[in-house]
């Protein structure tokens, strides 16, 4: 990312509503937020990984899931749930108009399914909020 | 005997990737765009962060499966995982960068494994914005043992980009020829 690129929000304010998520759900390990074009804008974690790659990654596939959803004639926005052997990999929007954001939370196969989606739309209310 | 023809559009952020593949497809491509932030690296306003996929019928039966990589090698994944089944690469340049070679050169290595096994092209858009002129890619990919002819196009134009997908098409029956493959067409 250059310096030309307009920053978004106070990094800090997203930064405490990552940590915050982590604290809710402690199967959470890792959190990333990053623009829809694929750049960091903040993580937490409690687990290292790696961070600018998953924020690639994670625009990739939100922006891939939405297309199949355009496809079907299903709208255009979801999210993304991956569910691995060894962990899951939650993906959300954060439909900011100013500049849409990607939420990705990684956490351990031991998290339930709907506490991990509720504890990360919580997250993406406070992202929102913080605008 | 139909055939399908999985085929990547690779090469820099803003080249004309997407715009390729929107030119040909027979209906609208399937297109993961997301806003652009990196005004520095190009002033476009969206940017392909998944990829393109759009579809070609050819007369006598046989299809193109078309997919347009990402640009930025953040991205690189999407390159790996669209490779596998390729059967060749349109790679396009933009002349008009202050160094388009470098940019080329960038992503052009993550694609010579299915160039060599396959087939590779390479298209020049704005052509007459730059300072380099066809010779220059040639002897630039000659330099390094890339076995690719250069076509200066106007990826906006259809038949340019048919003309892009012709010689692909000519060189992937060429070498499969040569390597007596020809009892692998479907
Ligand atoms: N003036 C001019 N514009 C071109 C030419 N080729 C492509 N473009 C434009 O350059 C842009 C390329 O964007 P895009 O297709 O998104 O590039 P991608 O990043 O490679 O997918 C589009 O706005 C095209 O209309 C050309 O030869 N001349
Ligand atoms: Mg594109």
């Amino acid at each position: 990312m250059t310096l030309d690129t307009p920053l978004i929000g106070a990094p800090g304010l997203h930064e405490s509503a990552l940590t915050e998520l982590l604290e809710l759900l402690p199967q959470a390990h890792s959190v990333v937020l990053a623009q829809t074009d694929g750049f960091e804008v903040a993580s937490a974690m409690r687990r290292a990984v790696p961070a600018a790659r998953l924020a690639a990654l994670a625009s990739s596939m939100l922006a891939l899931g939405a297309a199949a959803l355009r496809e079907l004639g299903m709208g255009g926005h979801g999210n993304v749930l991956i569910e691995g052997t060894d962990g899951k990999l939650l993906l959300l929007e954060v439909p900011l108009a100013s500049q849409p954001l990607v939420l990705a939370v990684v956490a351990g196969e031991d998290a339930i399914t709907g506490s991990l989606l509720w504890a990360a739309r919580q997250c993406v209310q406070r992202i929102i909020n913080h605008q | 005997m139909s055939r399908e023809y999985k085929l990547l559009f690779a090469g820099p952020m803003g080249a004309g990737k997407t715009t390729a593949i929107a030119a040909i497809s027979d209906s609208a491509p399937i297109s993961t765009e997301a806003r652009n932030t990196d005004i520095a690296q190009h002033s476009k306003a969206q940017t392909t962060v998944g990829f393109d996929y759009g579809e070609v019928a050819l007369e006598g039966g046989d299809r193109l499966r078309l997919y347009g990589m990402p640009g930025q090698s953040r991205f690189d994944f999407i390159w790996k995982v669209a490779s596998a089944g390729a059967l060749g690469v349109v790679m396009l340049a933009d002349n008009s960068r202050p160094d388009p070679l470098a940019d080329l050169s960038a992503c052009i290595d993550a694609f010579t494994e299915l160039a060599a096994a396959h087939a590779m092209v390479v298209g020049v858009g704005r052509g007459g914005e730059g300072r380099l002129g066809i010779d220059d890619y040639g002897e630039w990919l000659a330099a390094r043992g890339h076995v690719a002819p250069v076509f200066s196009v106007d990826v906006r134009r259809r038949d340019d980009v048919l003309l892009l997908i012709d010689a692909l098409l000519n060189q992937i029956e060429t070498r499969e020829l040569l390597a007596g493959t020809t009892e692998s067409r479907a």
